[in-house]
């Protein structure tokens, strides 16, 4: 079989036109063919007043010569060179004409592009932008951002307050699957961690109480620790990772099929639907959820304050019992509200406010989850300062 | 271009989860032809489209390109016609992290020699022949449905294909842009010679782009006629295929 001839191109001139004669098999497996030798020929003197192709000894041809055809036209074009491509195959010229013809465009698409070009041109004149402008952009984005995040909040406390007041009612099985959803099914991994964190504090402590000889102390510390602090911590964290991110992407994946649009069109709020029951849900799962992490962080204290450290277990059963303050548990039940809350108020909005493509559900959750864990984290440092202050 | 290629169905039974869906189906698709595949819903049009270009393997049957069997033949032999198929998935599904530029330039840097940026380049230039310039940079979110059926079009395109399968590429478009994308398609037959199936439930379309067409009927599990779309409506002996050409008017 013979092997096909490779892509040639010979330039040759004809009084004040340059004939440009392609040979050959041009495929774009085998790389595109440079403009030089036109180039060249196009800036010789006298220069050319046309350029002409002949294609009549080309072979096979693909895309690889209608680039070749579209940069040999361009140079022309820059050089105001005339272009006779009658000498080509009818479909060359068409992909030519095509590829060259003006952008077919949608109305705000010819807006974006000429103000784009417009933006380009004035940035050109002018240089960088100076930062007094980028500084008010990023102000006038940021405000243009928190109006949204307080329309969200403002939408969703008054969908909250509707469900309260029992207007939403059939929506009330959908609300006990969530609340299920939320608090027990959520039950392993919070025993989990409260056992183990309960554990961990009650070692850690142990060593440094030995070296002052208050080891039964140990029951106390890792009592207050817990109720006042780790138990609704790891509850909210728990709560930001798993639930944020569910809620995150069960949203997402609705907006980006277009369920959300179907939910409006039949009439219902997509607040009323998605956003206040989950809202309501971890509110009320959250504070549960921290008096089982409290149970079982205080029983991880006490099976290693048992077995570890050697206290008897009636003690360190009484010396816990005395620090099971009201105000204690107040403290872990308000963080458990507020870190419920905060992550159903994270999640649900980077949910609703994600894009129509696959990958925007990963972004939500991504959004979702990290938001959700400084919401949590943050929220926890400021509970913490006002119980200092109104000493709770 | 390279010499347009002629495809012939044989024999070919389709199933899924066991259950048959077509069966015995025989048809030639000539040369440079578009070849519309019509029938009512349920009746397996995409799923014959898939067999066709190599993506579900049938119960029973084969397809040819020249003569050359594709299911008959090994795993590289297939690979190898594969590398001639363009497809346009129904939806016109994009990857959205990418940019048009980058989802239609994507093939071109796997399968060629060609620099990243002169992979660019011949992407840029398909997009602009799909009159797309300036949407090089837009995401798939932020352009119509009407722009990504037509960027993936040039996907299709961007290895030139002599044999392109086209599942439903009007659907949900406004008149306007599917009369835009009947245009292409029938520009890139006219210009590359290519040999077009075609999927579609669009009376314009089908009567605008197809040289041929094939019916497969959901109820018979099998093809029940075979024509021009203009022949089939005016003249197919079948009532069902004028009904579902005239709308229900015939």
């Amino acid at each position: 079989m013979n092997a096909a001839a490779p892509p040639t191109v010979s330039v040759s001139r004809d009084g004040g036109a340059a004939v440009v004669r392609l040979s050959g098999t041009w495929s774009l497996r085998d790389g595109l063919h440079p403009v030089d030798e036109v180039t060249q020929a196009l800036e010789a003197q006298p220069p050319p007043q046309r350029l002409r192709l002949d294609a009549a000894a080309l072979e096979r041809w693909d895309t690889s010569l209608v680039v070749f055809l579209a940069r040999v036209h361009d140079s022309c074009s820059e050089r105001e060179v005339g272009l006779d491509t009658s000498g080509l195959p009818q479909a060359a010229r068409r992909l030519l004409e095509l590829a060259r013809q003006g952008a077919v465009l949608e109305g705000g698409s010819q807006r974006a592009l000429a103000d784009r070009s417009r933006r380009e041109r004035r940035g050109a004149e002018r240089g960088p932008e100076p930062w007094t402008e980028s500084i008010g952009w990023w102000a006038i984005h940021s405000f243009r951002s928190l109006g949204g995040k307080l329309d969200f909040l403002g939408s969703t406390v008054v969908s909250c307050v509707r469900m309260l007041l029992g207007r939403t009612r059939r929506l009330r099985t959908r609300f006990l699957h969530l609340l299920q959803q939320a608090g027990v099914e959520t039950l392993p991994v919070v025993a989990l961690m409260g056992f183990a964190i309960g554990a961990v504090l009650a070692l850690i402590t142990t060593g440094q109480l030995e070296k002052l000889g208050a080891t039964p102390l140990v029951a106390r510390i890792v009592s207050i620790a817990v109720l006042r602090e780790m138990g609704a911590l790891m509850v909210g964290i728990a709560i930001a990772g798993r639930l944020g991110a569910a809620i995150a992407a069960e949203i997402a994946s609705m907006v980006a099929y277009r369920e959300v649009d179907v939910l409006r069109v039949v009439g219902v709020d997509p607040f009323d639907y998605l956003v206040a029951p989950r809202v309501l849900a971890l509110a009320i799962a959250g504070p549960l959820l921290v008096v089982y992490a409290n149970v079982l962080g205080l029983l991880g204290g006490l099976f290693v304050g048992v077995t570890a450290v050697g206290l008897p277990a009636e003690e360190y059963i009484e010396r816990t019992r005395a620090v099971l303050t009201q105000k204690h548990m107040l403290a872990g039940l308000i963080k458990g509200l507020a870190f419920g809350v905060v992550t159903g108020l994270v999640a649900a909005y980077y949910g609703l406010n994600s894009g129509r493509t696959a990958g925007a559900v990963g972004w939500a959750v991504r959004r979702a989850v990290v938001a959700a864990v400084v919401g949590v984290v943050l929220s926890d440092a400021a509970i913490t300062l006002v119980f200092k202050w109104v000493r709770l | 271009m390279d010499s347009p290629a002629r495809i012939e169905v044989r024999g070919l039974t389709m199933r899924v989860g066991g259950e048959v869906v077509q069966r015995d189906l025989d048809f030639e698709v000539a040369a440079g032809q578009i070849f519309a595949v019509i029938g009512d819903g349920g009746s397996g049009r995409s799923l014959l489209l898939r067999h066709m270009a190599g993506l579900h393997r049938p119960a029973a049957g084969d397809v040819l390109y020249d003569g050359e069997s594709f299911w008959g033949g090994a795993e590289p032999d297939r690979e190898r016609l594969k590398h001639r198929f363009g497809i346009l998935f129904q939806g016109a599904v994009l990857v959205s992290e990418m940019t048009l530029l980058e989802n239609v330039a994507l093939k071109l840097r796997l399968n060629t020699t060609l620099s990243d940026q002169e992979a660019d380049e011949v992407a840029a230039l398909k997009l602009a022949i799909m009159g797309l310039r300036g949407y090089e940079q837009r995401y798939p979110s932020q352009v119509s449905e009407g722009v990504r059926i037509r960027a993936a079009l040039a996907r299709a395109t961007s290895l030139d294909p002599d044999i392109l399968f086209f599942d439903d590429p009007s659907a949900l478009l406004d008149p306007l842009n599917s009369r835009r994308v009947d245009d292409i398609i029938l520009g890139l037959r006219d210009a590359t010679g290519a040999t077009i199936v075609l999927v579609s439930h669009e009376l314009p379309s089908i009567f605008a782009l197809a040289d041929d067409a094939l019916f497969l009927d959901a109820e018979k599990k099998t093809m029940i006629a075979r024509g021009r779309p203009e022949a089939l409506r005016d003249h197919c002996p079948d009532p069902k295929v004028r009904a579902f050409l005239t709308r229900g008017r015939s």
